[in-house]
């Protein structure tokens, strides 16, 4: 397999910043979870020291990846790549109210 | 004293009277402030089985530490008293000027005792208390009635707490309203009603001396600049709302009552949606740097003009939760409980049950005929005017408003009685409170966290789903930690309730929310405005003291292990749609936690407490009464 896709959706305060509902991408089997943040980073600049760390490495405390609801890509797997056609919802939690 | 007056005021509705009890320093080193003070003073002045409407039930408030200092967030304070929805213990927080009106009085706290023979105005006038006829505020609402008082009493400067026509009308679940904010959950406004108490209004003119300003100065611009950085974004921009949509992809958005935790029309009642077309303001508490309250307004149609502040608990519970897609009757149902004084959360919840007993053919339009409906009217979910009527009748217990003002609880108990029917299996409650709007069949930590919580299933007692959605620990399944996540998450929240500090305020001192990130700057803020010593492990303390006499006090009241349960639909009913479809946390499973969570508290096998492990805690007297 030469790529994979992957798409992220965004929720909340990403998809405020991001003026946007989700993002697809083509990756290669070989690319990570980083790779994901860094090029929803460059598309996205304004959900950079908001959402993504202004390294553009890791997601802000607090946002989390979520694969299709059910499970959370943890901060240790950020290195591993996804599947293909995996679905990660960018979701920045809050409590309260 | 530094930080506190070492004073609190007693004040005696029928005999018109008022009295200072002087409290030593230690006292305040053990119970701080906010919800463990209110508590505190529940305990030593409550009538132990008391009804929640006797004369013997006073209402408890407590400040908090840095109420009236520069240190952000810190301006709530605590309200207790017996709840007469659970039974046991009632404790709420709300940010407002009224706690730094009451600081400036030169009170600490205030326990009011007994029943006025007529309406009551209380005005505490530094250190004068007056009673003051309150007849020509009856009826009015929350914010009007703050209104006329600052009328009456000439002074835009004056703060007050005080119920709506909910209140007045006792039902059950209403609540204390300040500044626009409600001390909600538990159904003070009632407890307030039956004492034929209409507010409390402060006017505080002096100082408040704190042991080192300069310290207390420069750490509260550090956290206030981190406040309006990235670790507040969220909350600032979008408010809590946001949390619908993602609530939704999680497959634990309460839809229709909780019989699902996906809805389809998640989107027009968004955060994101009402952030676009609803928003008019965002407006902050007292002391506040973030501003997280969206105040939203309906723009046009029927309802045009109403507007209130907008939060997710209030959100789920009036929208996906009946069914509603369209955040016009949405905005309409929260501003009619807010401004008479309702617990939004349980209203929804309420007209959520009588939908599907309406669904399931137990209640017909009949049942909702009135003076103001006299043909009655259909309430399937989804028909937002019908959940409009329904609010009013139950603002004014009208028709069945007046059962359904008494919560699910009592509802579906006197309706399965007279109708041989089991709606109690779609009552959504535990001790007798609505839940928050977290499916917990979906987040098994929290749903342990829910069965456990002193005043009734609370996402604000206990965080225990953020382990669940992080994704610490596998949502779907128990195992051997969940009782000590439960633990920690309750005393965790039980510092911030306290002291009080929003706990949006979290990640601001470090960056780190975890103990180890806030921790040792909290302890330097209480230093710093007290003159203490307190370290880490004192703030710990904070959070172990609180949930300890918050639960001393239920056992007082009678709470038995069996009372640690969840809504029947959570423990057998799954949902059918979404990531978290077939999943529900049997008895077994929640039993099996609950072991877990008393063995990590230290309690006995039954949820008791040790006599022993109050003594260590320096609560003899606690240990004396309820100790085993």
């Amino acid at each position: 397999m030469e790529t994979i896709q992957v798409k992220v959706e965004f929720s909340g305060l990403s998809r405020i910043l991001a003026k946007a509902n989700d993002m697809q991408l083509t990756l290669s089997p070989q690319q990570s979870y980083v790779d994901i943040i860094r090029m929803v980073a460059e598309k996205y600049p304004s959900l950079v020291g908001n959402v993504i760390d202004k390294s553009k490495n890791s997601l802000f405390p607090s946002n989390i990846f979520s694969r299709d609801g059910k499970t959370v890509v943890m901060p240790e797997e950020m290195n591993n790549s996804p599947q293909d056609g995996e679905v990660l919802i960018l979701l920045s939690l809050l409590a309260g109210g | 004293m530094y930080g506190y007056h070492g004073k609190i005021l007693h004040i005696d509705l029928k005999e018109q009277k008022h009295w200072v009890e002087e409290k030593p320093e230690d006292w305040y080193k053990m119970y701080i402030g906010g919800v463990a003070m209110a508590t505190r003073l529940c305990w030593e002045n409550i009538k132990p089985g008391c009804d929640a409407y006797s004369p013997d039930n006073p209402v408890c408030i407590a400040n908090g530490i840095f109420a009236g200092t520069p240190v952000p967030v810190g301006g709530k304070y605590g309200l207790a008293s017996k709840s007469p929805m659970t039974g046991f213990i009632g404790d709420s927080l709300s940010g407002s000027w009224f706690t730094i009106a009451l600081k400036r009085a030169g009170w600490d706290g205030v326990v009011i005792h007994n029943i006025s023979d007529n309406w009551v105005n209380i005005f505490i006038d530094d250190d004068r208390v007056e009673f003051r006829d309150a007849t020509s505020l009856l009826g009015k609402g929350t914010y009007e009635t703050e209104e006329a008082i600052r009328e009456q009493l000439h002074d835009d400067q004056v703060r007050s707490a005080t119920i709506g026509p909910s209140g007045e009308n006792m039902v059950r679940f209403a609540n204390v309203t300040n500044d626009g904010r409600q001390a909600g959950r538990t159904g003070h406004g009632s407890v307030w009603g039956s004492k034929k108490l209409k507010a409390v209004s402060v006017r505080g003119t002096h100082g408040i001396a704190v042991a080192d300003p300069d310290v207390l100065m420069k750490l509260s611009f550090d956290i206030t600049k981190e406040a309006q950085g990235p670790h507040t974004s969220k909350y600032r921009i979008l408010g809590t709302s946001t949390n619908v949509l993602n609530m939704n992809k999680l497959g634990l958005l309460p839809t229709r009552n909780y019989s699902e935790g996906v809805f389809e029309g998640a989107e027009m009642v968004s955060g994101e949606y009402l952030h676009e077309h609803h928003a008019v303001k965002t407006i902050a508490c007292a002391q506040c740097p973030i501003a997280c309250e969206q105040m939203s307004m309906v723009k046009s149609g029927p309802y045009e003009g109403a507007m209130t502040g907008i939060e997710y608990e209030c959100l789920f519970a009036n929208g996906p939760n009946l069914g509603i897609a369209d955040l016009n009757y949405v905005i309409k149902l929260i501003s009619i409980a807010d401004q008479s004084g309702m617990d939004a959360m349980t209203m929804g919840i309420t007209i959520s049950w009588a939908m599907e007993t309406y669904e399931k053919k137990i209640f017909t339009d009949k049942d909702f005929k009135c003076e103001s409906h006299p043909d009655g009217f259909a309430l399937n979910f989804g028909n937002g005017q019908s959940a409009v009527f329904l609010a009013e009748m139950i603002r004014d217990r009208e028709g069945i408003g007046a059962l359904l003002s008494e919560g699910t609880r009592i509802a579906s108990r006197t309706i399965d009685t007279e109708r041989g029917t089991e709606t109690w299996k779609w009552a959504m409650q535990s001790k007798g409170l609505e839940p928050a709007g977290y499916d917990a069949r979906g987040l098994k930590t929290f749903a342990l966290g829910s069965s456990v919580g002193t005043r009734g299933p609370c996402h604000n007692r206990s965080a225990a789903y953020d382990v669940d959605i992080q994704g610490v620990v596998d949502r779907f399944k128990v195992d051997e930690t969940r009782g000590e996540h439960a633990k920690d998450s309750e005393e965790y929240a039980a510092v911030y309730d306290s002291l009080p500090l929003c706990k949006f305020i979290r990640r601001c001192f470090t960056g780190k929310a975890d103990r180890a990130g806030a921790w040792p700057t909290i302890a330097q803020l209480i230093n710093a405005t007290t003159g203490w010593d307190f370290k880490y492990e004192d703030i710990d303390m904070i959070g172990i003291r609180a949930t300890t006499i918050k639960k001393a006090f239920n056992i007082r009241e009678g709470w038995k292990r069996s009372d640690d349960s969840l809504p029947w639909r959570w423990m057998h009913d799954p949902m059918t749609k979404g990531p978290s479809a077939g999943h529900v946390t049997t008895e077994e499973e929640l039993e099996y936690m609950k072991d877990l969570y008393y063995t990590a508290k230290g309690w006995t096998k039954d949820g008791l407490i040790p006599k022993q492990k109050l003594i260590d805690l320096g609560m003899d007297d606690v240990a004396e009464q309820i100790g085993i």
